[in-house]
């Protein structure tokens, strides 16, 4: 099933990360998160003297101790939590690979039984109706529909067949019809769903680029932080206050961002995760990072925005050609072509009385395969080079010029959005084929999104510009690029960028990798080819287009709350300085009082509750770290302003509560 | 001080330009200007607060009181 979302309260999470927690004790692991490093070497030193005795105040010193400890294990409590979410949301991925037998072909054409994972890549394997398949692979020959609700929690079977671009197929989906061969193409454990775990267990993950700036700037904050506890102490012993280590210690952890510290990864995490619950499975961190900063879309238009399947729905033939003789060449020069286009053309030339030909019985003819590059395709037979393609590449085949009337036919269709085939035989132009494009629904709706985002849609395709320009019109796309070439669509990616855009495209075809890797976000469609597949940095297990704007908004969600979160950290700064540094000094300098504007009860609570309240802060955020800031798509400029207030000026005010209900409440029980 | 401020500058100057947007944040609005006011006091009061505190505030209060240092 797709995965569901896990409450935050959910036991089976909760009681391991605790166990977590203490594990990540480890130094040399907390040493990657500096702020949280010199807590707990903080924590360490002040455990340190209690332990030899210095000091007589055993319960002050002992309560600061513990209290220090509670801050580092509640930020590894937070981190453990994000990565027990994330681990729960795959192992609901990973469990639809259940223990599956493969019947796998030998060299010598039998077929065995083997255990799904002992399946390498390149490994054939033969799939009948009502079995699972057993792992990721490529359909190289054959037809059957597939129900791939255990990927993608949608229940209408979908066809997966060889050729074209619907060949890929993952493993624990189920056939229901039919039979195919498949060639497994991972190898266990390296399949794309593995990958995105790893990224998520933590283990092997890397820190972006911006969690790297923003730990470069809460280490400087720290060593700032640093030098004015020591300068403090120097001070100290000049106006002969005698400033205690453990105060010192307690005093620099309030100031150092440790809500923020402890809190990074775990946002980072849960960005991952929540894209996981979107279905879409993130390569890298860096990928959801930048599309946050997308401005702009590339969309295949074929299979992207539109059905993918044209279908041939009309001969129209040129003046002194009949149907049937145009029905027949168009047969002929399709039926090498595996394209379901080409396979539509033979279909409909059926209906004609044209009965369809087997491929052995055509052995005096040579094909002529479709390609990108020439866009025709055909047969040699008898002489006579049959072929069909689009209306300016037969045009070139047959010399420059073709006869009015199917000039008009390729007008008219174009313009009502059908794409049109045109078909010849050696110099002369026998007529047109009508194929018309299905534009998928609810788009034009998605891409006003993008727009209101600030993020331009622009639509590829190889078709001429005037079927272009309707399909791009009845879809709502900003741009588009017609009779494009695989390197258009490269060049227009690095055009982009030079011109200082980031780049998202969507593609799912083999033709589209380099585009895909040369993007800075390349979301490549589940049913697309694996070579897609591993040049984009995500992968959309829905295959949906415009899957891109929920990439997007968690994106820039990701880059919002932890902005938010570090402003709220740095911000409850002031109340604790109000709080500490009178109690620092009025041991020594009554008249200092005054300063104590909480009225907090003695030097002792208000320190301790100083310190209490920035340990309990960072567990009272791990909720909003997890679910993120609520994005709401304005301006950067309106949405930087309310958060400013709503973190920035609350956490200004909210320690100043916060604190004094904690001295008053450690006060009644008599802590302090 | 100067040199790593320099060197943040140079890192900032290599790198490459964006495209301005709906997303991209004004640097020329009342909005920037507060903010980075804000920060500036904020991060500069937090710095120097406790060395503050042992000696021109405490200085004020005490005078308050009639005693001297």
């Amino acid at each position: 099933m797709a995965a569901k979302t896990h409450s935050i309260f959910d036991p089976a999470i909760i009681v391991p990360a605790i166990g977590d927690s203490f594990k990540k004790l480890n130094p040399i692991t907390l040493a990657k998160n500096p702020v949280m490093f010199v807590t707990e070497v903080g924590a360490a030193i002040t455990t340190v003297l209690l332990v030899t005795g210095h000091g007589a105040n055993f319960g002050f010193q002992f309560q600061i101790a513990l209290w220090l400890w509670f801050t580092v294990l509640f930020a590894n409590f937070a981190e453990a939590m994000a990565e027990g979410r994330g681990k729960a949301q795959a192992r609901a991925l990973r469990a639809t690979r259940t223990q599956t037998f493969a019947n796998r072909l030998t060299g010598k054409g039998t077929v065995e039984k083997v255990p799904a994972d002992q399946l390498r890549k390149g490994d054939v394997v033969v799939v009948s109706a009502g079995e699972l398949i057993p792992g990721d692979g490529e359909v190289i020959e054959g037809a059957a529909t597939v129900d791939e609700s255990a990927i993608t929690g949608e229940s209408a079977p979908v066809i997966r067949e060889s050729g074209g671009d619907r060949s890929a197929v993952t493993g624990g989906t189920k056939v229901l019809s039919d039979e195919i061969k498949v060639q497994i193409t991972s190898n266990p454990g390296e399949t794309f769903l593995d990958r995105m775990i790893n990224l998520v267990e933590g283990a092997s993950r890397q820190k972006t680029p911006n969690e790297i700036a923003l730990t470069i700037l809460l280490s400087a904050l720290t060593l700032i932080f640093l030098i004015a506890m020591m300068s403090l102490k120097a001070f100290g012993i000049a106006s002969s206050v005698d400033f205690t280590v453990p105060v010192l210690v307690a005093l620099l952890v309030c100031l150092i961002p440790t809500t923020i510290g402890g809190l990074l990864s775990a946002i980072g995490i849960a960005g991952i995760d929540r894209l996981v619950q979107k279905n879409v499975l993130a390569m890298s961190g860096r990928a959801v990072e930048a599309a946050g900063d997308v401005d702009v879309l590339l969309l295949d238009k074929t299979g992207t925005i539109t059905m993918g399947n044209r279908q041939a729905t009309d001969f129209l033939p040129a003046p002194g050609v009949t149907k049937q003789q145009l029905a027949d060449a168009a047969q002929l020069a399709s039926l090498a072509d595996e394209t379901p286009e080409g396979r539509s053309v033979v279909v409909l030339a059926k209906n004609f009385g044209i009965r369809a030909r087997e491929l052995s019985e055509m052995a005096n003819a040579t094909f002529v395969p479709f390609s990108a590059q020439t866009r025709m395709s055909g047969v040699d037979m008898d002489g006579v080079k049959y072929r069909k393609g689009s209306s300016d590449a037969i045009r070139g085949f047959v010399g420059g010029k073709m006869p009015e009337p199917v000039e008009t036919d390729v007008k008219s269709i174009s313009g009502s959005g059908g794409t049109p085939l045109v078909v010849a035989s050696n110099n002369k132009v026998l007529g047109t084929i009508q194929l018309k494009d299905i534009v998928k629904g609810g788009l034009s709706d998605r891409f006003e999104r993008f727009r209101a985002m600030g993020i331009r849609t622009v639509m590829i395709t190889g078709d001429n510009p005037l079927t272009a320009a309707a399909i791009a019109k009845e879809s709502g796309v900003d741009d588009f690029l017609a009779e494009a070439k695989p390197e258009h669509k490269l060049a227009l990616i690095r055009k982009e960028q030079l011109a200082g855009h980031l780049v998202a495209m969507t593609g799912d075809g083999t033709n589209d990798a380099p585009a895909l890797a040369q993007a800075d976000v390349g979301v490549a469609m589940n049913t697309g080819t694996q070579a897609a597949k591993e040049a984009g940095n995500m992968v959309d297990l829905d295959s949906n287009p415009t899957k891109l704007i929920e990439v997007v908004e968690i994106g820039k969600q990701l880059l919002i709350t932890r902005g938010a979160l570090t402003t709220f950290s740095i911000a409850n700064d002031v109340a604790k300085y109000f709080a500490i540094l009178p109690a620092m000094l009025v041991g020594t300098f009554k008249e200092i009082a005054p300063l104590n504007i909480m009225f907090l009860k003695s030097p002792g609570s208000a320190i301790l509750s100083a310190v209490i309240f920035n340990a309990v802060i960072i567990i009272a955020l791990i909720p909003l770290a997890l679910h993120g800031v609520k994005f709401r798509p304005l301006g950067a400029a309106k949405i930087l302003a309310r958060n400013l207030l709503i973190y920035g000026l609350g956490g200004i005010i909210l320690p100043f509560v916060g604190i004094k209900l904690i001295d008053m409440l450690i006060t009644t029980i008599g802590l302090a | 001080m100067i040199i790593p401020v320099m060197a943040l500058a140079g890192s900032l100057g290599r790198k490459k330009l964006v495209a301005t947007s709906a997303g991209t944040f004004p640097v020329s609005g009342t909005l920037f200007v507060i903010l980075l006011i804000g920060t500036i006091l904020l991060v500069g009061a937090l710095t120097f607060l406790p060395a503050l505190t042992l000696t021109p505030i405490l200085e004020h209060f005490l005078m308050l009181n009639g005693k001297l240092f």
